[in-house]
């Protein structure tokens, strides 16, 4: 048993370290800074109530994903409701996500629609896959991907490429299909 | 048994990653070992830097699909933090309760108290009261504060950034130092590249000595310490370093909004005024005044401007007052150019390790830094013309634009054309920017013309009349007939003779032309692409290309194979389409078919400088199927000798379905040639690296 002021500070240090991929990835869940920020405060909340007097472990990391995954999705949900938040976006009624400076008509038109498209590409994700893409793109390493999913670090790099494979088809399909230029397809030569 | 003893012959034979382990190693997510087995794999092996290049693209498309869920900026952890959790579960560390969240409250207030008809009442004053406010704040003198007007510049810089997978930021500056005389005012250019993924940046600074590398970190921060290697650093760049040093400002970034609110943030009291000017070029902008009040010491900011343009929210403009005893000194930075750019597409001398990782540098990053004798300004030289070609390759500028690139003195490159738009210039420059010992004169076509008629206006006149002289001749193509005919077969009708509709008729010639608009077209292309290579043929012939550096041999075989690709791409295309119609009226079919058994069979042993030579012949089959296609299908006169056979159009489509034929055979020769020179060196360049 270590005391309280060594665990607490151990655990700020390890908020601290985690801080920044914990952000990304709530950030891809719930889209706006606002409730990324509820949702962290939240989250290292929690955690602290559940781990406080322990020592932190490595394994951690995966609890801390966790329970940062839960909270989005609640936060997510009480916004509104799943079902019309995915209909919406395959309808391409909304974006959730972005902030431009000051884009055009036809710009925000566009960007909706690709939003759109990305949403409905990841959505054709595996939960598995999506969950790994997510991790990643929040700057975990695969040791601590793999904790998160629990899996072996061995299969996450096989897994992230078949996703990210399986994205990019997905992606350039549905692009064509709205009759969008697609710069995954045309980026074969230079 | 058999299976023991390959397994003993070969203990060292490197397995080759898959789709798994490549990502895992563009991630950095590979042990060491198995780090640098995969680099060296990479250097021999180009059908692994392929897989490599696809799941590059995976990554890129995925970032950029999804880039509008990556945040724009992250908030310091004290923010979320404040103290400890225990802090964080009180109320006040909620986020602020939004505006319609207060409006609703008060309207629910006062519902609950006065009833549903004073609930009416409360929205209709409730509504005033907002359109008072906005009213008040829309005719309010500062139309934006500092702090927002710093945080919207860095919002707009991120945005820029984020429309790459590994962005750089470059920024060209003019600073310029004012003291009080008697000292003399001092100005210098400084580049930056700011690359943020890997926090790091790259400097390069100009001034009467010349163009230097500052090298990153390393070498600004030995400035002032004369036991070091002799500093690059200009005395007006130095002084700067110091003064953002003092007050908190970035060096690596020195005209960026972060940079800018550090100091901000740093200083206790201050007074600061936000006001609309009008930039030279009739943009509107804003300029961040901040005065120090309260006292201040040697090298401390006691003034500063930051002007930033209004349409697009980037920074331009940054000026300092220093202290200096009794006086003061003015540091002014001036923005020449901006843009962002891809890590990848960056020439290889500003990030030397980015393309090779931890490997040795094989380009000695302080090139311009010390006396340099004639060898490393030759080699450098030679980098740069690489750099350029590959560059102007890039942006497509090598296919039948006239760009060119030329070596004008023993230490400067200079890549010299006429461009059709300034658009295109544009493009031009911004594919060869940072490019060191280079210049670029590029001029568009209308400047050229300007330039020309201005010159030489009487000469126009006689031109004028030459020009009236030319007569266009409307001749039937020499295999009109046979194509008018082919193409009614394909729809269908038979007769030779125009139905009484002539709807049809018009239908054939319509289809005729435009086949042989395409056919001409694809030739254009193949010839350009045959051009390309001719030219690195004969501009790397002998042994100069035995001279480059291995990342410039790397970079001339990725210009080799994306030529030698769309060569081929062309080249079926251009079989594909005319095969079906020619053969059928080719009358020496059998002599075709002999000859495409013959010419298939390219020499395959290896010699000195072979795929030079291959190129060479590729290009002179290459030219030869393009007069053959411009004759038969644009009417054009005539060249060669084969072609010059006016009897019949014959021997002109076997030739042309022949030479088609041994073009393929020709273009696989060179692959194969190609593959063998940059194997081999590769192979010599890793075992002298391993050395």
């Amino acid at each position: 048993m270590v005391n309280n002021r060594d665990s607490h500070l151990a655990l700020e240090e390890f908020f601290r370290r985690e801080y920044r991929s914990l952000y990304k990835y709530v950030y891809r869940i719930v889209g706006n800074p606002e409730d990324s920020c509820e949702v962290l405060q939240e989250t290292f909340l929690r955690f602290f109530k559940v781990q406080s007097g322990k020592r932190t472990h490595d394994n951690d990391v995966a609890l801390l994903f966790n329970l940062a995954r839960n909270l989005a999705i609640d936060v997510l949900r009480k916004s509104r409701t799943r079902e019309s938040y995915e209909k919406e976006v395959q309808e391409g009624k909304v974006i959730v996500f972005g902030h431009s400076p000051s884009p055009t008509p036809e710009q925000v038109l566009l960007q909706k629609e690709r939003e759109g498209c990305a949403e409905r590409a990841l959505g054709l994700l595996t939960k598995k896959e999506q969950e790994c893409l997510a991790l990643r793109s929040s700057g975990l390493s695969y040791q601590k991907v793999a904790a998160a999913l629990s899996l072996s670090p061995e299969s996450i790099g096989p897994l992230v490429a078949r996703a990210l494979r399986r994205f990019r088809g997905f992606y350039v399909e549905i692009l064509e299909k709205k009759g969008q230029p697609s710069k995954a397809r045309a980026a074969g030569r230079r | 048994m058999l299976r023991f003893w390959k397994k003993k012959a070969s203990p060292v034979r490197l397995e080759l990653p898959d789709e798994g382990e490549l990502i895992a190693y563009l991630d950095g997510q590979l042990d060491r070992g198995r780090h640098a087995q995969i680099e060296r794999l990479l250097e021999q092996s180009w059908e692994l830097r392929v897989r490599l290049t696809a799941v590059e693209r995976d990554v890129e498309t995925y970032v950029e699909a999804t880039s509008y869920r990556t945040p724009s900026e992250i908030p310091p952890f004290e923010r979320i933090w404040k103290g400890g959790p225990v802090s964080a579960s009180s109320p006040h560390m909620k986020p602020a309760i939004k505006g319609p969240s207060t409006l609703l409250a008060f309207v629910n207030g006062l519902s609950a108290r006065f009833g549903f008809l004073s609930a009416k009442f409360a929205v209709v004053v409730a509504a005033s009261i907002l359109s008072i406010f906005f009213l008040v704040r829309l005719s309010s003198v500062s139309p934006v504060s500092a702090h927002e007007l710093l945080l919207r510049t860095e919002q707009a810089e991120a945005h820029r950034a984020r429309q790459f997978l590994q962005p750089v930021i470059y920024q060209k500056l003019q600073v310029r130092r004012s003291p009080s005389p008697p000292l003399r005012e001092q100005s210098v250019r400084w580049e930056v590249w700011w690359d943020p993924e890997n926090d790091r940046c790259r400097q390069r600074v100009e001034d009467e000595l010349g163009h230097r590398w500052v090298d990153g970190e390393a070498e600004i921060n030995s400035v002032g310490n004369p036991s070091d290697h002799v500093p690059s650093l200009p005395p007006i760049v130095a002084e700067l370093k110091q003064v953002f040093e003092k007050n908190r400002m970035d060096v690596r970034r020195p005209l960026s909004p972060a940079s800018f609110q550090s100091w901000r943030k740093s200083t206790q009291s201050k007074s600061e005024k936000v006001v609309e000017a009008v930039l030279p070029e009739g943009d509107l902008a804003f300029r961040i005044q901040t005065e120090v009040t309260g006292p201040s010491s040697l090298n401390d900011i006691v003034r500063a401007d930051f002007t930033v343009r209004k349409k697009d929210w980037h920074p331009l403009r940054q000026l300092c007052q220093v202290q200096n005893g009794t006086e003061s000194i003015s540091y002014e930075l001036n923005e020449i150019a901006y843009n962002v750019l891809a890590l990848k597409t960056l020439p290889p001398s500003v990030f030397p390790d980015h393309l090779q990782g931890p490997l040795p540098r094989t380009v000695a990053p302080h090139l311009a830094t010390g006396p340099s004798g004639p060898a490393s300004t030759e080699t450098q030289l030679a980098l740069t013309e690489i750099e350029a070609l590959y560059a102007v390759h890039r942006v497509g500028g090598c296919l039948g634009e006239p760009v060119e690139i030329l070596k004008v003195s023993h230490d400067r490159v200079e890549v010299r054309g006429v461009v059709a738009t300034t658009g295109r210039r544009e493009e031009l420059l911004a594919a060869l920017r940072g490019i060191p010992l280079l210049t670029a004169k590029l001029r568009t076509i209308q400047e050229a013309v300007a330039e020309t008629s201005s010159s030489s206006a009487s000469e126009d006149e006689d031109q004028e009349g030459k020009t009236a002289a030319v007569v266009v001749e409307t001749n039937r193509l020499p295999i009109q007939t046979e194509l008018e005919q082919y193409f009614r077969k394909l729809t269908g009708n038979g007769s030779p003779e125009p139905r009484p509709g002539q709807a049809k008729a018009v239908d054939v010639h319509q289809k005729v032309a435009e086949f042989s608009d395409e056919a001409t077209s694809l030739a254009r292309s193949l010839l350009a692409e045959a051009w390309a290579l001719r030219r690195l043929a004969e501009r790397f012939a002998g042994s100069s290309a035995e001279r480059l550096r291995p990342q410039s041999l790397w970079l001339l075989e990725v210009m080799l194979r994306d030529h030698l690709a769309g060569f081929e791409a062309h080249s079926s295309q251009v079989r594909s389409l005319v095969e079906p119609v020619l053969i059928p009226l080719s009358e020496h079919l059998g002599s075709v078919k002999s000859q495409l058994k013959s010419s298939n069979l390219g020499s395959t042993e290896p010699e000195e400088h072979a795929w030079q030579k291959a190129t060479l012949e590729v290009f002179r089959e290459a030219e030869q199927v393009h007069g053959y296609v411009l004759s038969l299908f644009a009417g054009a006169t005539p060249s060669s000798s084969a072609e010059l056979d006016q009897g019949s159009s014959g021997p002109m489509v076997s030739e042309l379905l022949s030479a088609l034929s041994r073009l393929e055979g020709q273009a696989e020769t060179v692959q194969a040639r190609v593959a063998l020179a940059f194997s081999e060196r590769s192979t010599v360049a890793s075992h002298d690296r391993a050395k």
